[in-house]
């Protein structure tokens, strides 16, 4: 048994008594910037002896210099923090479970040769624990890289890069992470023959003897498509001769390159500051306001910055500042954006624009001598509440403005969901007269929530000032909603009018000289499948109503009523006579036409329900129409 | 429909009506989509996850806090495996891919370990880091894949994690 392989044996009996007592020690080692806005790669040390420490630390820093002589991390060597969390282990080195008699080594992750059958192979056994001590560092990107303090040649990469610390630490450490961090495959040709299958996935490999994969650098940089890739000899083809994914000591070929610059740039915001800082500025109007940046893009990679203002491109400005001058500008909201594109040539294509950044600020143009309205809150008597139930809404309104306000509307909208549109369910309103310098008024009005409103979370809208009759600060902070949740239901079949902006429900009206229409809607919904409605027309008011059978319709039968039936499902009552829906529910259209010239006609719609037999089985509500 | 499933529908309706938050929405001429969505609690900074796993469930073993902010998703990362933060409410607070480009996610090789080809490792165990946003609000984190949730993350579960966090 060789020494090493004792001291390893003994050190596993022993383990209880050697565990290293001290925690994982953090420390930034390269330091280019806030974390929120680098490329921060981890490296652990395995098999490194509290006494080793030492080690640990020169062999990180050797790491980092070579990976910042090799392109493009030395390019984009200021994309890059470098952070070590160190665990010391019991005994140096790592496992070594394919040599007689094996060697097994008391480290920290379980650095282990010969991981999957494969002798070079060397990588952790304890990722859980890797995993949670590279989470104390400041901060990761996921990629973290372990060097093993072992002589033995050999390195592995998954979701951890892996390698050795003897004399090709380095060269064997950025192969692995152009595994780990680039995505890229091997590409040296052995151990296999030929291969039959598929594209693979990687950037630099391809099935294709064209290297259309990379048809961006053919012809350059020494780029083709050279046979022999990905451990198959023949069928797999590799950008150049030679590049470090394939022999160490090489540089990175310029496909592999390219793909690593990619994925820097993916996480790394190339504009690193913005003033101001907030994303929101007031700016009062008439006065100007400076934007600016920092760029972290390397100089020689010629950066082309430009801004906009509301989308529109500001001519001649590409520098690292731009003033707004706010004079003849509206009021109001309005974006400021910068746009900064890195064109490396280490890039020639990039679908993800991973080289373009931009930063937008919303400028918020004020006059101080507009008012400003303001919902600061809605809420409602009820939370659980029936369609055809009553609830009071109570919406307060601020003035937060320097001047004082004209009249406005407060309008009230039941929506399906959190957003407002003029084609939610309009529930009624009012107005404001005005108010003064910081007045509110808080205004408490009963609705009806509408029959046809679906059982489910409905959000109800508080829209202040929708005609824009007051000219504020903000135009857009003048709504508020709150939720309520609306259950099933009653089963009486109601008759209602389902038109946008209409309220309340049960009243509408047409034009004599130019028309109009609306949109009477049944609602049964506990109507057996099939049922059929009529709606019925009358304008001799609604009491005592006509008996049929034992039902009442509350309409007084007159001549109307039989015009109405005569012209059923025509032209002025369609779907007067139709089936209800699978979900109880009946639509109809009254569509009064221009150019009459009669005395005004008040009325009513009624609607009776039959089932399929066809009997009689239920009547509705009336509801007024008012010709007029 | 069971009525314990119809109770627990009610429950949960009347869960989101009661913690929904009555915040000034778009201005009235947009149309922007939903302003919970839009305007989640502003994360106070960053949460490093260690998630372990296989393609069957993930879950999260480790939680460290930490105040800078959160770096965001890189540009052109997508993917079927995503976390899902919520609050108390069920909201969604955040939605973020997971790289798992590492890992052998076949479900037939769950148990099956690390196969090596040349010097690259495929694992059919998951560990891996993964950053979140740290919303104040976060109640849950649900894993999901496509449609499927293969993992989640109680309120309590989480507190316990951030509490045990770098230890």
């Amino acid at each position: 048994m060789n020494p090493r392989a004792a001291a390893g044996w003994f050190a596993l009996l022993a383990v209880a008594t050697v565990a290293p007592a001290q925690g994982p020690i953090v420390n930034t080692i390269v330091n280019h910037g806030p974390t929120a806005n680098r490329y921060d790669l981890v490296l652990l040390g395995d098999g490194y002896t509290a006494a080793q420490q030492a080690q640990f630390n020169s062999d990180a820093l050797a790491f980092c210099g070579a990976v910042q002589q090799k392109e493009p991390y030395a390019t984009f060597w200021n994309y890059i923090n470098v952070h070590t969390v160190f665990r010391a282990s019991a005994q140096s080195g790592a496992n070594q479970p394919d040599v007689v008699p094996p060697i097994v080594v008391n480290n920290a992750y379980g650095a282990t040769y010969n991981t999957g059958g494969t002798a070079r192979c060397l990588y952790i056994q304890n990722t859980a624990l890797a995993a949670a001590d590279a989470a104390l560092a400041p901060a990761n990107e996921g990629r973290v890289m372990v060097i093993v303090n072992d002589p033995r040649y050999g390195g592995c990469a998954g979701e951890f890069a892996v390698s050795y610390n003897g004399p090709s630490m380095t060269e064997v450490e950025i192969h692995e992470i152009g595994h780990s961090l680039g995505l890229l495959a091997d590409e040296y040709d052995y151990p296999y023959q030929t291969w039959t299958g598929g594209e693979p996935g990687e950037p630099n490999i391809t099935a294709s003897p064209t290297g259309q994969k990379w048809s961006q650098w053919l012809g350059s940089n020494g780029i083709s498509a050279f046979q022999g890739a990905g451990y198959y000899l023949y069928g797999l083809f590799r950008p150049k001769l030679d590049c470090l994914m394939r022999d160490l000591g090489q540089p990175l070929c310029a496909v592999c390159v390219e793909q690593l610059t990619r994925i820097l740039n993916g996480i790394v915001n190339c504009i690193d500051t913005a003033t101001p800082a907030t994303p929101t500025v007031v700016i009062q109007i008439g006065a100007q306001q400076t934007f600016s940046i920092t760029s972290i893009v390397p100089p020689q990679n010629n950066p082309v910055i430009s801004w906009k203002v509301d989308s529109v491109l500001q001519a001649g400005q590409t520098g690292l500042s731009f003033v707004l001058a706010t004079a003849g500008m509206g009021v109001g909201g309005h974006s400021v954006a910068v746009s900064v594109q890195d064109q490396s040539p280490f890039v020639r294509v990039d679908p993800n624009h991973t080289m373009l950044d931009t930063h937008t600020w919303n400028a918020i143009v004020s006059d101080p001598t507009l008012a400003e309205l303001r919902v600061p809150s809605i809420t409602t008597s009820l939370i659980w509440l029936a369609p055809g139930q009553e609830v009071d809404v109570t919406t307060t309104v601020v003035n937060d403005g320097p001047n004082a306000t004209g009249p406005f509307t407060v309008e009230h909208f039941l929506s399906t969901d959190s957003t407002w549109s003029l084609t939610d369910s309009f529930v009624g309103g009012y107005t404001v007269p005005g108010l003064a310098i910081g007045q509110q008024d808080v205004t408490t009005r009963r609705f009806r929530v509408p029959t046809l409103t679906a059982a489910q979370v409905q959000f109800l809208f508080a829209v202040v000032d929708r005609g824009n009759q007051v000219h504020e600060v903000n135009e857009g902070n003048n709504i508020n909603h709150t939720a309520m949740i609306v259950q099933n239901p009653p089963c009486t079949p109601a008759l209602e009018f389902r038109d946008d902006l209409l309220y309340p429900k049960d009243a509408a009206a047409v034009s004599i000289i130019n028309g109009g229409t609306c949109l009477p809607t049944v609602i049964a919904r506990c109507a057996t499948p099939g049922s059929q409605y009529l709606i019925v027309w009358g304008c001799s008011g609604t009491s005592p109503g006509t008996t049929i059978g034992n039902l009442t319709v509350p309409l007084n039968q007159d001549l109307f009523t039989m015009i109405g039936l005569q012209s059923t499902n025509g032209a002025l009552f369609q779907q007067f006579w139709g089936s209800l829906d699978a979900q109880g529910v009946g639509r109809a259209t009254f569509q009064w036409p221009a150019g009459f010239n009669m005395q005004p006609l008040p009325g009513n719609f009624a609607a009776i329900l039959l089932d399929a037999t066809p009997q009689f089985v239920g009547v509705t509500n009336p509801v007024a129409i008012d010709i007029r | 429909m069971q009525i314990s499933s119809i109770l627990g529908c009610v429950a949960f309706v009347g869960a989101l009506c009661l913690f929904l938050p009555t915040g000034t929405s778009a201005p009235p001429a947009g149309n922007a989509g939903d302003p919970l969505a839009q305007q989640p609690a502003e994360p106070t900074g960053h949460l490093v996850l260690v998630v372990q796993g296989d393609a069957h469930a993930l879950r999260v073993t480790n939680v460290v806090a930490k105040t800078d902010p959160f770096a965001g998703v890189p540009k052109g990362l997508t993917s079927d495996w995503q976390l899902v933060i919520a609050d108390a409410a069920g909201a969604e607070l955040g939605r973020y891919p997971i790289d798992m480009a590492h890992f052998d996610l076949e479900p037939a090789n769950v148990g099956r370990g690390r196969v090596v080809t040349g010097d690259v490792v495929r694992d059919s165990r998951v560990t891996l880091l993964l950053s979140v946003p740290d919303f104040a609000a976060a109640a849950s984190m649900t894993f999901v894949h496509g449609q499927q949730q293969v993992g989640a993350v109680s309120a309590l579960e989480l507190r316990q994690l951030r509490l045990d966090g770098g230890k």
